[in-house]
């Protein structure tokens, strides 16, 4: 090798060289590569993520959407009123009686009495919400429907070995083991007087999440005990208050509304039959991915099927994991929607980020999952909330906002203080975010009979854990690429809604 | 990763090599190897032309049919613009 020669190729090596150490560094500093390959940064707390008021109020959960339906003076979901939903101030209360749970929009949806309005004179006529279709739905709540409904806190009465089942007239029907209907207090799910001693935190977690994903859990994440996710109170939703009008006094007395309860954790109850109480200290959250093929069918019953197939999911894992922590002298409760938000918890324990659409987007799944939480007195070491680009991504793409049926979705920038911009009470303010309107989205699904998850279905993020996304999802972190990736998205096919063809063929497609 | 999937990555591995190698077989009997701009377009067309092949494999794996015909036209698409200007450059430089 000529003198030349070796001096060109010796300053090229050592440019490389040195540009390789300084990438390195940068990365090491706060950067690491995670499973779904895209570059990730973390930080030690959400408020270093997330802006929150110093007024920030605990959300009470009676209003949320679902509950508010059941609740609201006037009842706006009730079919008359349609989606005609008041987006700036919502109804004025009217106090419980009972009398309107059957009636009450959302329960005529749950209860499949909307679709037989609808679409009962032809059952076969429209793909995506045929009876085989509405039959798949039922299917997969099945157990949920077992169990109770976990969108809030159901049975978490702390009284009686026993509960009874009513008709829809509130006759007695049967009584059920306690511990069949109250899977949160399951009498043979007592905690262990002797407690496995870990040697650290770290390898408490480690055990905690391998027990987690065997359990089937896709993924785990740990997030410290944050008192500001808790419902300041929780609705207490009686096992058959779908089922029919419920006559106080002579049903049990967990068969009541309570709007206001106050939330308290429980790990089963004593030999007297009283619940024995618990300090959390970490939260345990478990994500569970939804069906890609089912999902691309939205707003159907298909789709609608592969949620409650997430929904039994969420009660089925997370009480397998209390089940196992109780079984190692650890008092545990399992939750689903119940008890407290899902989403900040599930950003505390690292495992996505929150979206335009106000759900949680993972790297490996987008917003494709459900979470459930198992709140634990075990000191665990926590996971970091992270950031991989999603905030900066959907403030250009409004994929979702486009595609929402009900125009629910904030098409305006992210704000702090959301002042006037809070569209009702069932939007928890005081933390940077878009401000969606919850009622107006459920307005939609009474509409259409059964749930949506357009917004879901046509997210970017949304797409199968595969190489060539992986790849794609790079370009979602650099702005310049932030807006010419929502298009080349829409032109290579992701992400249709509402699309006919897909309805049709779910059924037809290779198993 | 599907076992399709996989294959077709290996398949692809194999012909990339043998284009690969003939390219610059080809390109040391008309003597323009040692171009550099020669080698850069035509690697880069294969590894499009592949990189389309690839994406398609695993678009019609995920029956997204239309995401695999637009990876063929982008991606193999520009693979075969990248190969044609080479060819132009290597047919002038003679």
């Amino acid at each position: 090798m000529k003198r030349r020669e070796f001096i060109k190729k010796g300053s090229l090596a050592g440019i490389g060289t040195a540009a390789s150490v300084s990438l390195l560094k940068q990365a090491s500093a706060k950067e690491e590569s995670t499973s779904a390959g895209a570059n990730v940064k973390f930080e030690d707390s959400i408020d270093e993520l997330y802006e929150f008021n110093k007024d920030y109020q605990r959300f009470r959960q009676k209003n949320t959407a679902f509950n508010l339906s059941f609740w609201s003076g006037s009842n706006p979901f009730t079919p008359e009123a349609k989606i005609e939903y008041p987006t700036s101030e919502d109804t004025p209360v009217k106090e419980l009686t009972g009398e309107g749970i059957g009636k009450s929009g959302f329960g005529r949806l749950l209860a499949g009495v909307l679709w037989k309005q609808k679409y009962g004179k032809d059952p076969a006529g429209t793909p995506g919400f045929t009876a085989l279709d509405k039959s798949l739905k039922d299917a997969t709540c099945a157990t949920e429907t077992l169990t109770g409904s976990i969108f809030s806190r159901a049975f978490s009465g702390d009284s009686g070995p026993e509960i009874t089942i009513r008709n829809k007239t509130g006759g007695k029907m049967f009584d059920l083991p306690f511990s069949l209907v109250k899977p949160h207090f399951p009498s043979g799910f007592a905690v262990e007087k002797d407690r496995w001693k870990f040697s650290s935190k770290k390898e408490a977690s480690q055990v905690i999440k391998k027990a987690a994903r065997l359990c089937g859990a896709d993924l785990v994440g740990i997030a410290p005990f944050d008192e500001r996710f808790i419902y300041k109170s929780q609705v207490h939703f009686p096992f058959d208050a779908l089922s029919g009008k419920l006559k106080d006094g002579k049903s049990h007395p967990d068969n009541k509304f309570n709007l206001d309860r106050p939330v308290s954790f429980i790990s089963g109850l004593d030999k007297q039959g009283k619940p024995i109480l618990f300090k959390p200290k970490s939260v345990i959250v478990l994500i569970h991915e939804m069906d890609y093929e089912a999902y691309k069918t939205s707003p159907s019953f298909i789709s609608a099927a592969a949620s409650s197939k997430g929904y039994a999911a969420m009660i089925e894992i997370s009480l397998k994991v209390a089940k196992f922590l109780r079984g190692i002298g650890y008092f545990s409760m399992h939750a689903g929607n119940d008890t407290g938000l899902s989403v900040p918890l599930a950003i505390s324990a690292g495992l996505g980020e929150g979206s335009r659409m106000g759900l949680l987007v993972t790297e490996e799944f987008g917003p494709r999952i459900r979470i459930s939480k198992v709140f634990t007195d075990l000191e665990l070491e926590h996971d970091k909330p992270k950031t991989f680009g999603v905030k900066g991504f959907c403030e250009v793409c409004q994929k979702c906002a486009d595609s929402c049926p009900s125009g629910a979705i904030s098409k305006v920038p992210r704000v702090t203080d959301p002042e006037n911009q809070v569209p009702n009470r069932s939007v928890n303010s005081g933390v940077m975010k878009w401000y969606n309107d919850n009622q107006k989205c459920l307005s939609f699904w009474l509409d259409n009979t059964i749930e949506c998850a357009n917004c879901v279905a046509c997210c970017p993020y949304n797409k199968l854990d595969t190489w060539n996304h992986d790849l794609a999802k790079v370009a979602t972190k650099v702005p310049v690429l932030q807006r010419i990736t929502r298009y080349l998205d829409e032109m290579f096919g992701y992400g249709e809604v509402g699309s006919l063809k897909n309805q049709k063929q779910f059924w037809k497609k290779n198993i | 990763m599907h076992n399709f999937e996989l294959l077709a990555f290996l398949l692809m591995g194999v012909l990339i090599m043998v284009a690969q190698v003939n390219l610059n077989k080809k390109l040391k009997e008309i003597g323009k190897a040692k171009i550099w701009s020669n080698q850069i377009l035509s690697v880069g067309a294969i590894v499009l032309i592949a990189f389309g092949v690839l994406w398609a494999v695993s678009s019609l794996l995920e029956h997204e049919t239309q995401a695999a015909m637009m990876g063929i036209i982008i991606f193999s698409g520009s693979g075969v613009l990248l190969g044609l200007i080479a060819f132009r450059l290597i047919s002038r430089q003679s």
